[in-house]
């Protein structure tokens, strides 16, 4: 049986990315993916969407032709039990895990945002600096150069001189593209805040204003995908492929000449009494199993999968530390009327944040957070269907058309995001339940602690001031958030650190017991800033497949002849 | 009837030129659940327009609109030329096929589009809707 240079376990954009750098290079290179390819066209899945009576994140996704079973199965997916196993009759709502992922090539990149906002020098440093969380054991200057290289390969477009420096977030090179156009929002609200840019200043010296956010979607063509038409259906999918999504790095990895199973479920990762990682079991969508072999393994498979996966494994946990300190970005979302229109539902779901509140010295107490600047009316927990419904207790015809023009056109919603802290209480652990595949479902354990919680009150005040300062009424006014809405970015669970006791990887991802074993993804933070983590997955996977790349010889003339002939 | 369902949805939900596909296709889908509410609604609304005072949509305000049964059809009417989808929010029943999606009166109403289609070219966004 074939024995490959390397053996990447997850088809998201960690294992995408280095299967590509990797290959390209002339190494051979295995990915396997427990989820499905495809369909072939992108238009299926857009049609699953329109198809769909949920229209929810994986409603163009999880869809199986009749007696096919899933057998990568996710939580929340459409007549399907619960994939994790906690407590859901708890009825505090910040004590349990809500944010689910993509099981499939391409991972969950399908139905993201786009946003690409780097994580700020300090919040490497959380613990040196403000005395909570852990340090990195590496520093911002550290994956600059990454940074930079991973808006190129996503094709991230943003707004160099607005974020060269901010918080000392140095950036050595400009965005591959312009910046993403604001929305007729972002200028009507630019405008309305010129005269209250030194609200919150306790916070910092940072004015209050809106600044555009870096997203991996097309201000020009690039890398052979087109411009962003705004089509505003970013999640759950752009239609036509002008957002980044991973799909874009396992076909280049392929045309390289890596080899992707999909539907290969890996269940063991195999270590000899060295621990050195000899092979990989994983097993296909009819149960049988597989035995791979390789020089070098990357666990790249999510923060709750390449959990799981080290668990049944029974490796890489000395430490302890394996599936612990879980966390997501809480966040909520405040609405208002503004005074006129604001034309929302066109173009992107957000184009432009107000990042002042991601640093400072008020983080010893509360979380950092961000806002996000929605064009998408009263956002998720207020969507114009909603406002239609109330409207027609009263009205028809022509008057409700009019009413419910007046009232959505002027609906503007924030969102914010807010940092959380490791706690090792927040973990995964596996569920004496099996999934369909019979394979451990992961049981969660997760509470949102004070320091995020108490977040929440202060962001009220901050979104409400900005609603006031727009011309808004008390009374047009919604800022509470008795609860919080998941991210959808999964973190921690195999944190990175300088002591095999107390992290599962090295500075370079590398497990400390393993000298073979590297995991990539958001599952190595060991804190996560109020930053989208995809940017910094990526970061750190191209740096990841560099340093792969080292522990290997040179490849000879003839085998990247032999590559280039195939 | 199909025509005089297109009628009436033009009263209830503010717009013209509805599309006659979309109306009996809408039309069928309504029947299936409350065959007999939407033939009083029709027959009621059939009646009206025989009446030639004042405008029509006053005339469906004091006659049918007033009447709670009746008003409770005219509603179902309405949400499923604005969404092209039955209960839509609290767990939809029925969604139409695509081309009546891209159609949904929700959309033209504020001005907007529905979701995965195009609204135009790179940066429309920027600007006022033009009408």
């Amino acid at each position: 049986m074939k024995k490959y240079d390397v053996v990447i376990i997850g088809a998201g954009v960690a294992g995408a990315l280095i299967a590509n750098e990797l290959a390209k290079k002339g190494r051979s290179v295995l990915i396997l993916e427990a989820g499905v390819r495809g369909p072939k066209e992108r238009t299926d899945l857009v049609g699953n969407y329109l198809n769909s009576t949920n229209r929810s994140l994986g409603s163009p996704y999880n869809v199986f032709p009749a007696g096919v079973i899933n057998k990568a199965p996710i939580e929340d997916a459409p007549n399907l039990p619960h994939y994790y196993d906690q407590d859901y009759n708890q009825p505090d709502q910040n004590k349990y895990f809500k944010s689910n992922y993509e099981r499939r090539v391409g991972g969950s990149t399908w139905h993201w945002l786009g946003n690409c906002p780097r994580l700020l020098p300090n919040d490497f440093e959380t613990a040196s600096k403000y005395k909570i969380g852990v340090d990195w054991p590496i520093k911002y200057r550290d994956l600059e150069e990454w940074y930079c290289r991973a808006e190129h390969e996503l094709g991230v477009a943003g707004d160099h001189d607005e974020l060269d420096n901010y918080f000392g977030a140095f950036r050595s090179q400009p965005f591959p593209m312009p910046k993403i156009w604001p929305s007729y929002s972002d200028l009507l609200i630019t405008q309305k805040l010129s005269g209250s840019s030194d609200l919150w200043s306790e916070f910092n010296d940072k004015p209050l204003a809106l600044m555009s956010t870096p997203q991996a979607r097309n201000s020009e063509p690039y890398d052979g995908r087109p411009v962003c038409a705004g089509n505003s259906s970013c999640v759950p999918i752009c239609p036509i492929g002008a957002k980044y999504d991973a799909s874009v790095h396992t076909k280049k990895a392929e045309a390289n000449g890596a080899d992707l199973l999909d539907k290969a479920i890996v269940t063991r990762i195999i270590a000899d009494e060295s621990g050195k990682i000899t092979s990989v079991e994983y097993q296909d969508w009819e149960d049988k199993k597989h035995n791979v072999k390789g020089e070098i393994f990357v666990l790249a498979a999510n923060a709750i999968e390449s959990a799981k996966i080290l668990l049944m494994s029974d490796l890489a946990n000395e430490s302890d530390q394996v599936g612990r300190n879980l966390m997501d970005h809480p966040q909520g979302e405040g609405q208002c009327i503004v005074n006129e229109p604001v034309f929302p539902f066109r173009g992107p779901p957000t184009t432009s944040g107000i990042d002042k509140f991601r640093d400072g010295t008020f983080r010893a107490k509360t979380a950092a957070f961000r806002l996000s600047m929605g064009n998408d009316g009263g956002g998720r927990s207020n969507p114009p269907q909603g406002v239609l419904k109330e409207l027609i207790n009263d009205n028809f015809g022509v008057v409700l058309r009019q009413n419910l023009k007046a009232r959505v056109t002027s609906q503007f919603r924030i969102s914010f995001l807010a940092e959380m802290l490791p706690s090792p209480d927040n973990r995964v652990t596996l569920s004496p339940d099996k999934d369909a595949a019979g394979i451990f479902r992961p049981r969660i354990t997760f509470s949102v602690d004070t320091y995020t919680l108490n977040s929440f009150a202060v962001i009220g005040e901050v979104m409400k001031s900005i609603f006031l300062a727009l011309g808004s009424k008390l009374e047009d006014i919604n800022v509470k958030n008795p609860s919080f809405l998941p991210a959808g970015h999964i973190m921690g669970t195999c944190r990175m650190g300088n002591d095999p006791k107390t992290s599962v990887v090295d500075k370079n991802l590398r497990c400390h017991q393993h000298p073979n074993l590297y995991i990539a993804g958001a599952s190595v933070f060991p804190t996560v800033g109020s930053a989208n983590p995809t940017i910094t997955i990526a970061a750190l996977s191209l740096r990841l497949a560099s340093f792969i790349e080292k522990q290997f010889k040179p490849v000879t003339q003839w085998h990247q002849t032999e590559k280039g002939q195939k | 009837m199909d025509e005089l369902f297109l009628k009436l949805s033009e009263v209830l939900t503010g717009f013209n030129n509805l599309s006659p596909e979309a109306a009996k296709l809408y039309h069928q889908k309504l029947s299936e659940s409350n065959a007999a509410g939407l033939e009083s609604l029709l027959t009621a609304f059939k009646a009206l327009l025989r009446d030639p005072k004042n405008d029509i949509e006053e005339r469906v305000r004091q006659k049918i609109w007033a009447d709670s049964t009746l008003k409770s059809v005219c509603q179902s009417i309405i949400l499923i030329w604005y969404n092209a989808s039955i209960n839509p929010g609290s767990g939809i029943t029925w969604q139409a096929p695509p081309q009546f999606y891209y159609d949904a009166l929700l959309w033209r109403a504020v001005e907007a589009h529905p979701p995965a289609i195009s609204g135009g070219y790179f940066g429309y966004w920027r600007y006022a809707p033009e009408n």
